[in-house]
């Protein structure tokens, strides 16, 4: 037998470990190997090594199973003949086409994220962007934009169900926010005809954050905020009753709420719902979690927590304040008990998210491929697609029709004022005029005024704002902070038993001034802003009068002349409607 | 030369049979999802959506080009072919990625770090396992030759078909990412010896 050297053996034992030795050069491996130590021990490290690696990578692969269904189930179609930059170009016209659907939407856009009145929308914006930016350089996100439209059910579903809905919202309701919402919605609807199936459910949790972004609060405080704050005090006051106090009415609590308990921070009250609602997404989307029909329970479950955290926010905040009357005490607890209540909704909302399974482990099966058939996490890309697109977008951008806008005039009604309360009109800037108009005000008029007697005399600035579209009539609240004012306290205040009006205190710099307002129609009074939006959801839409007084002095909210000024005013608007419940006439 | 079998079933796919067409996706997909998962792994949790999303764009290729298909090797291989270049595409924009991901975090610092090399995240997701460190630790020339060998069991004349390269170069290959791996895990050898 011939020797073969350590060296020669070496590299057959390698040879071998990839299948390429010969059977003699086996023969005299063996040979070798039978009266070498070394080369043993070579051998053994060799098999070892390999016995590492068939262990390591099976434990780690084989674990992970391949997706069920199949792939593909069909020949594909015969990729487009179009060059790269002809498809770039198209897929550039059918997004053209779709900012043209939603121009209306864009120039709210443009206000909502340029004005000073939005910055926590801006913060909140910019924050959004960069997490969102960080993540999808994570997740790899992909928009192949060189590639034609996809057959993708949820993605074009969404698209064409969001974009149907704005039309009629726009002619019918034309709520700005809603209308941003949808355009949020179906765009990633939209984009989802680029974007692989699973990175689109992936990513909707992103889409939803940066919708949620929207300035919600004035449309939660009308269509969530109310219903709530009456079923809160409602719910108040039967635990109360069943505990034997039956002494706190649901007016009591309403007015509480209206002035102290209605903390105006993100974690209190009806803006924890938003703000929960935005942590929920965020929570869901940073640990990677699938959003299933048992997350929307988790959202239903979340928000009812807050509903009943706030219910027991109210409920301590009429034990100290209206049963103990220890009010300073109230002042001081009411910004700490929203905040803890809503820290922990928060620790138990991640708790539940964390609860979901992760995504990453997940075989995708496109749960959203409601039309049926292919599973394929990559869909037909068919030609006739972006042409068939086009058109429907088109068409639905020449169906888009805006709500018709009554035409502002100024003074055009006849206002008798009593000889005690004496007004110089004072002429609205076209400026001015324009801004308080743009939204479909019916009327708008400005006087200054003198009213009373000399030693308890009041001077100030008297303002009607007369619609019939509850967008017609801001806040007077925003308003004076636009003009660089800063509310320092805003009160409730009973000047009869069927009239109720608010009370601020604003500053600027070291100045102090009061000032009034409140909305009234033929035959109601309200200073709740909620009141009047939900009586436009009504088959008749009656005129509503925003009355703002802003005093050239400082006055204590329930000073006697404050309400008996504002009984005359609330006189003359009443004469303005002539006994009408409904229209000024 | 192609097997008979695998010869018949091309020929019904070009022909636009369907029934064939997903007979060869179920037959090949499991083999070439864990060849892609093997390859993009990279302990972040996302290369199970990346492999799902090549395997399948490696049977767009090939029913798209079923004309080219000569025979010179297995219908296999040539898939694994496919496979391991669309693999190789995904692997450089990664790198991209990671090079702008890097630049920004080094503007804008965030509590967590995500800058883990692919290195990093498999020790990361397995802390205990070195072989995979090890492996990982390679460079991509010697990391797929180890990984056709010893996880998919290809032959070197297989490894050599589906990368392209003589069977000498594979060999090579496989050798130096052996020393390279003894060297990684000799501690490991060496506890395992004495116990």
């Amino acid at each position: 037998m011939t020797q073969i050297t350590h060296e020669l053996a070496r590299q057959y034992l390698l040879s071998r470990a990839d299948g390429l030795l010969s059977d003699k050069e086996n023969l005299f491996l063996k040979e070798h190997l039978r009266g070498c130590e070394t080369c043993r021990l070579e051998e053994e490290r060799l098999d070892h090594l390999h016995i590492q690696l068939q262990d390591s990578f099976r434990e780690r692969w084989d674990a992970i199973s391949p997706p069920a269904r199949p792939l593909v189930t069909s020949l594909p179609a015969p990729e487009s003949q179009w060059p790269r930059f002809g498809r770039v170009a198209i897929n550039l016209a059918l997004f053209a086409l779709w900012i043209w659907l939603y121009r209306a939407v864009l120039d709210y856009l443009k206000i909502i994220f340029s004005h000073e009145e939005f910055r926590t929308n801006q913060f909140l914006l910019a924050g959004v962007l960069i997490l969102i930016y960080v993540q999808f350089r994570k997740q790899r996100f992909q928009l192949k934009v060189d590639a034609l439209p996809q057959m993708y059910a949820p993605g074009l579903g969404l698209m064409i169900g969001g974009s149907a809905i704005y039309l009629i919202i726009e002619r019918i309701l034309d709520i700005n926010t809603l209308s941003a919402t949808l355009f949020g919605l179906a765009t990633y609807g939209f984009l989802g005809l680029w974007i692989s199936p699973r990175r689109w459910l992936e990513g909707l949790p992103a889409a939803l954050l940066l919708i949620g972004v929207l300035p919600f609060g004035d449309h939660l405080e009308t269509f969530i905020g109310y219903p709530m704050r009456l079923a809160t005090a409602w719910i108040v006051q039967n635990g109360f009753s069943i505990l034997g106090i039956h002494s706190v009415g649901v007016d009591t609590i309403l007015i509480l709420e209206s002035g102290l308990a209605q903390v105006d921070i993100p974690c209190s009250g009806v803006k924890s719902l938003w703000t929960g609602m935005l942590f929920l997404i965020a929570a869901t989307w940073l640990e990677g979690r699938s959003v299933n029909l048992r997350w929307l329970g988790i959202v239903w479950l979340v928000g009812g927590m807050l509903f009943v955290a706030n219910v027991a926010r109210v409920a301590v905040l009429v034990v100290v304040d209206t049963l103990a009357g220890w009010g300073i005490l109230a002042e001081l607890i009411h910004v700490p008990l929203g905040v803890l209540a809503f820290s922990g909704v928060c620790g138990i909302a991640v708790l539940l998210v964390r609860s979901q399974p992760q995504l990453a482990g997940i075989p995708f099966a496109d749960p959203l491929n409601i039309l049926g058939g292919e599973s394929s996490v990559e869909k037909k890309r068919p030609v006739w697609l972006a042409p068939l697109l086009a058109v429907l977008i088109a068409g639905m951008a020449l169906l888009y029709q805006p709500r018709p806008q009554p035409v502002a005039a100024q003074a055009a009604v006849q206002w008798v004022f009593p000889s005690e309360l004496q007004v110089h009109t004072d002429s609205l800037s076209p400026e001015l005029f324009a801004w308080l108009t743009q939204d479909g005000v019916v009327f708008a008029d400005r006087w200054q005024f003198n009213w009373g007697a000399e030693e308890s005399s009041l001077s100030g600035d008297l303002m009607f704002i007369t619609s019939d579209n509850w967008r017609g009539q801001h806040k007077p609240e925003r308003c004076f902070e636009v003009q660089g004012q800063k509310v320092e306290s805003v009160q409730t205040v009973m000047v009869a038993e069927d009239f109720s009006l608010r009370v601020l205190r604003l500053s600027r710099g070291p100045l102090q001034v009061s000032a009034l307002y409140w909305l009234q129609t033929g035959n109601r009074v309200t200073d709740d802003f909620a009141t009047r939006i939900w009586s436009d959801l009504g088959r008749e839409k009656p005129h509503w009068v925003l009355v703002t007084i802003l005093l050239d002095d400082v006055y204590p909210p329930d000073s006697a002349s404050l309400g008996a000024l504002a009984n005359t005013v609330r006189a003359v608007v009443a004469e303005g409607f002539g006994g009408n419940e409904l229209w000024i006439k | 030369m192609i097997a008979m079998d695998s010869a018949k079933l091309l020929a019904r796919c070009q022909a636009g049979d369907e029934l064939a067409v997903e007979q060869l996706v179920r037959e090949y997909q499991p083999r070439l999802f864990r060849l892609a998962l093997s390859i993009l792994d990279d302990g972040s949790g996302l290369g199970s959506a990346d492999a799902e999303e090549v395997a399948q764009d490696t049977f767009l290729r090939a029913l798209r080009s079923l004309d080219t298909f000569r025979g010179e090797s297995s219908l296999a291989t040539w898939l694994y072919s496919i496979t391991i270049n669309l693999c190789r595409n995904v692997l450089r924009s990664r790198r991209r990625r990671e090079h702008l991901q890097r630049l920004f975090q080094a503007l804008v610092e965030f509590g967590e770090d995500h800058s883990h090399t692919t290195e990093e995240r498999v020790v990361h997701h397995e802390a205990t396992d070195r072989v995979l460190k090890a492996v990982f630790a390679l460079n991509e020339k010697h990391r797929l030759p180890v990984i056709l060998r010893y996880y998919h069991a290809c032959s070197v004349r297989e490894i050599a078909q589906i990368l392209d390269v003589p069977e000498g170069t594979v060999h090579s290959r496989l050798n130096t990412a052996r020393s390279q791996l003894k060297i990684r895990l000799e501690e490991e050898w060496t506890e395992d010896r004495n116990l």
